[in-house]
Formats: structure tokens, sequence, C-alpha cells
């Protein structure tokens, strides 16, 4: 008897819970979280359905040669088409000086990216563009293929930071920014409210700038990725840095593959006008079914940008590259994804997330889709 | 002990010295186009020796033959770590005391990163010890350790950080596996 008690209540409460649930779904069903797929059936068919590696591949698929692999206990040589010129100039300078000045931290200088000549130099037909990395220089988080700072308790972020980055820019006069930032497992917010803040500073200065912000993964908290994706920018990056067989050894503990994935759903689901973007490193020892794997995740959790660059080792207390992947090979990559539809594939060996980011292509998409907002807003 | 501190002394300034001479001579060819860099240091590294033999007279007092002008080298003493890396291979290496084991892997390109550097900060040097060894390790398991440890990927009961474990006479023969891919709960 006692028994048949027990199951009776266990039976009202799973149905308690059902009504509850169902109740809840309904409620929220006209807010703007939704429990369903984005993906209309026809996008979900034709990513099923698809193109494979062999539609793609068919014999003809460029393969790293045996010299550009590295071998037990041997150096592996940097590839001549790695090779940077070494910083300097005007700009660069005044770049450097104006960012001591205010301050301010840079990927370029912490993540020691080879671009950094180029990019702070401007070229012929650019300004000169920087990646400002707010929330500090060091990073809760140790990852084997950064080498910003990591410290188990950095500085608490500097509450001028969003002022005098958006100054920073604004001085610059540039028409597309990037944002970046370090992880900040400390902050009980990851960081996300200071680094919304930025961008609404950003662009209370100048409303017509760009705005591009490369997130950390806010641990899984949604409401951190809510918080960046509405403060007004215009791409949401976040990088999955590597295939999913890898993450293990590339990524810190706390990041992994589906967090990342379901961040850049989110930012999609909150605001579905945002791009998103997101960047894979090469040459960590991935092979071609796993990329064409991440691709293909990328593209259902909604992604249209897409970067991929050669992983080359920061310091020696990082890891070591695995083969050094040729031009032609990302020329591959970059057909790969334009034949699977992304808005924008990004892919050589010195490309990386925020590289000229701001190229004509991506300007005219975005100011065309603003221009579609606006007139559907008007109507 | 002064001795000692004299010898160094007087070599600093030597290499002082020295670094001087060639941070100029780098220099000189812009402003002194007719000089000739090899000349001008060499003279300029005869004076500043004459200038650091008239400022310093260390007493050798270590040991009376004159003709010997460097001190002995003493060579570091070594014990033997066998790691285990990713692919499986073995590589037995000789540790120098005093080194932690993240120190002891770079010497050796073993590939185990530190991407904090050694400050306890992350988990990258994770390193799983020998079941046998374990228990010797001189080095004790502090809470911040046990913290980074928690986040590391294939943790086992035996596992430390590499740049906690200073190497000594204690592990000598120590064996550790650097941590491969797994079956992980987490699925990353």
């Amino acid at each position: 008897m006692a028994s048949l008690n027990y199951l009776s209540l266990l039976q009202n409460s799973l149905r308690s819970l059902r009504i509850q649930r169902e109740a809840c779904i309904s409620l929220t069903n006209t807010s703007i979280y939704r429990f369903k797929s984005t993906l209309s059936s026809d996008q979900r068919d034709l990513i099923a359905n698809g193109p494979s590696l062999d539609d793609f591949v068919s014999g003809n698929a460029p393969s790293t040669p045996e010299e550009l692999k590295r071998k037990k206990r041997q150096r592996l040589p940097l590839p001549n088409w790695l090779r940077t010129e070494v910083p300097k100039g005007k700009n660069f300078h005044r770049l450097k000086e104006d960012l001591r000045r205010l301050k301010l931290h840079t990927v370029c200088e912490e993540a020691r990216c080879p671009n950094i000549g180029e990019c702070w130099g401007g070229g012929e037909h650019q300004t000169a563009t920087a990646t400002i990395m707010v929330l500090g220089d060091q990073c809760t988080r140790g990852c084997r293929f950064c080498s910003v700072k990591t410290s188990k308790a950095p500085p608490p972020p500097d509450p001028n930071e969003p002022v005098n980055t958006a100054a920073a820019i604004a001085s610059w006069g540039l028409d597309y920014v990037v944002l970046t930032s370090v992880d900040r497992d400390d902050m009980p917010d990851g960081g996300a409210e200071h680094f919304a803040e930025t961008v609404r500073q950003i662009k209370k200065r100048n409303s017509s700038i760009l705005v591009e912000c490369l997130t950390p993964d806010f641990r899984g908290d949604l409401k951190g990725v809510e918080t960046v994706a509405l403060s007004g920018l215009d791409v949401y990056a976040h990088n999955i840095e590597t295939v999913q067989e890898l993450q293990w050894l590339v990524r810190d503990p706390r990041a992994n593959y589906k967090q990342s994935l379901s961040v850049l759903e989110h930012a999609k689901t909150v605001k579905s006008d945002l791009v998103t973007k997101s960047s894979i490193m090469l040459g960590m020892g991935e092979t071609d079914s796993q990329v064409l794997q991440a691709l293909k995740d990328l593209q259902s959790s909604g992604v249209e940008c897409v970067t991929l660059g050669q992983y080359m080792q920061p310091t020696k207390w990082h890891l070591k590259v695995k083969e050094y992947v040729t031009p032609e090979k990302f020329k591959f990559w970059e057909t790969v994804g334009n034949k699977m539809g992304f808005l924008y594939t990004a892919s050589g060996p010195l490309v990386r997330s925020s590289y000229k980011a701001g190229e004509f292509f991506l300007k005219t998409v975005l100011r065309e889709r603003q221009g579609k907002t606006a007139a559907d807003n008007v109507q | 002990m002064a001795t000692m501190k004299c010898l160094t002394r007087a070599g600093l300034l030597v290499s002082r010295g020295r670094l001087l001479s060639t941070l100029c001579c780098r220099n000189i060819g812009k402003t002194y186009p007719k000089t000739t860099s090899h000349i001008f240091s060499q003279n300029l590294f005869k004076n500043l020796q004459k200038f650091n033999s008239r400022q310093f007279q260390p007493s050798l007092s270590l040991s009376t033959d004159t003709s010997s002008q460097k001190p002995t080298k003493k060579k570091p003493r070594t014990v033997k770590v066998t790691f285990v890396d990713r692919d499986g291979d073995e590589i037995t290496v000789d540790a120098k005391i005093g080194d932690t084991l993240l120190e002891v892997a770079k010497e050796y390109d073993v590939d185990l990163e530190g991407a904090c550097e050694g400050t306890l900060s992350c988990s990258t040097c994770h390193l799983i010890v020998d079941k046998n060894w374990y228990e010797k390790i001189p080095d004790f398991l502090t809470e911040e350790e046990q913290d980074m440890l928690d986040l590391a990927f294939g943790l086992t009961d035996t596992s430390r950080l590499g740049c906690q474990i200073v190497v000594s006479d204690a592990i000598d023969g120590i064996r550790l596996k650097v941590p491969t891919e797994t079956r992980d709960i987490r699925n990353l």
C-alpha cells in the first residue's frame, strides 16, 4: 500500500512538473527566448544532406609536404611566407604612445601577433588600426597557444577604461574597430558589463563606427553573452580556436567546444541581425575531415564569417607547431568556406580573427543589413 | 665568500666593459666613418681592462696556483628523470638539482607547456606521476596547486603540476607521464 501511495505521489509530481514546463514554454513563446532551433527545416536539410569532404577533395586537396611537418627532436624552421618585417615607422610609434598614455592594452602586443607592423603601421590605403584588449592584460585562464599573461587573481579592471578606449578610438578616426578582452573568471559577470560599457561609449562618440567584439565565453553564462550582444555592436565574434578533437590540448579546461558554439548561437538568438564570426587555427595536428566538421558545426550555429590562420608558437612555454600549412591549402579552405555558403571566409597563414576585419566587403554587408532593418522599422 | 664576491665582481666589470665596447662599436661607424670599429674596440677594451685592474685587486687566496686565471666551473649535480610524452615515447634525462620539472622538460625539448610560466595560475604543466613515486616527492601538495589541478584534463590520483616539483636526490629515477587524450566525461 505504502509503495502504491509513493508511486502515485511520484506520478503526480511528474505530472505537475510537466504542466509547469508546458506553461513556461507557452509563456515564453512570446518572448525573445526560443527553445527550438532558429534554422528553418530547409536550412537543416541543406546542412545534413549537403556536401561532404569528398565533394571538395576528389583527390585534389593540397597536402602539407613532409619538410613542413615537425619531426621528433627536430626544430621546424619558419617558412618564408610567415616571415614578417620588423615593425617601425611614424604610425607605429604614435599608436604605441597613445596606448601607453591612456594605459590601454592590445592583443597585438600581448599575444605577439606577427601582423603588428602591418596593422599598426597602416598601409598606403588603410589607416593604422589596433585591436584593443579590455579588462586588463592578465587572463585567468592558461591556454596552451596564447601568450597573454596568466594570473589567478588579476587586478580589478580600470573603471576609466571604457571611456579611455572610446577616446582613443575616436581620436584615431577609424570607421571599423575590433575590441577583445581577456577571460575574467574572477568577476561575477565575467566582465560582460565592462565590455558592453566600452562598446556603448564608442558608439556614443561616433554612432557610425562599426564595432566588432571578440568576446570570451563567460564560462557559459548566456546572460553575459546577451549583455554584450545588446550593447550596440555590429559583429559578434567568439573563437572555437581549433577542432573538437584537439580542444583538450589547445584550450584551457574551462573552455570547450560546445560552450563556445552555444555562445555564438545565443548571440544570434538574442539579436538576429548580428553578424557572428569565429576563427580556427591550423597546424596543430588536425585532419581535413576534422576541420570540415568544425566548419559545418559553425554553420549550424548560425556563424556567418570564418577566419582560418596558421598557429605560430609565441614563446618557448607554449605548444610547438605541428605543421606549417601551405598557402595553397589555405586557399583550398577558402574555397570550401565559400562553397559552404559562409558570408565571408578569410583564410591565410597570417590571417587572424581581426586581421583586415573591416574589409570593404564586410562593411558593405553590414551597411546593407542596417539599411534593411531601418527600412523595416519605418514600415 | 669575500674572495668569491671579488672575483665575480671583477668578472662583471670585465664583461660590462666588453658589452660597452660592443655597444659603442655598433654606432661608431656612423659618427666616425673613417675609424675602423675593430681598432676602436680593441683600444677601448684595453683601456677598460687597465681601469678595472687598477680599481680591483682581487685576492686570489682560493688557489696559490697563479697560472690558472679562471676558477674551475663546478658541474651541476644531476639525477635521472624519465618523461613519457604524449606519443608514448620514453625520454630519460639528466635533470639539474634545483630546477623545476617544467624547466627540465623545456631544456630537453619534452612537449610540456607552461602557459603561466610557473606561477600556479593554470594547469598546462600537468604531469601524471608514477604510482610508486608519488609519495616520495618532497614538495608538499598545497591547496593552490590542488585548486589548479582540479581544472586539469585527465586528472588522476597521482597528478602533480610540473612547475611545483623541484628536482632533488629524493626523486632520482622518477617516471612521469605527460597526459594525453583520454575519454573525459566532460566530452570537451
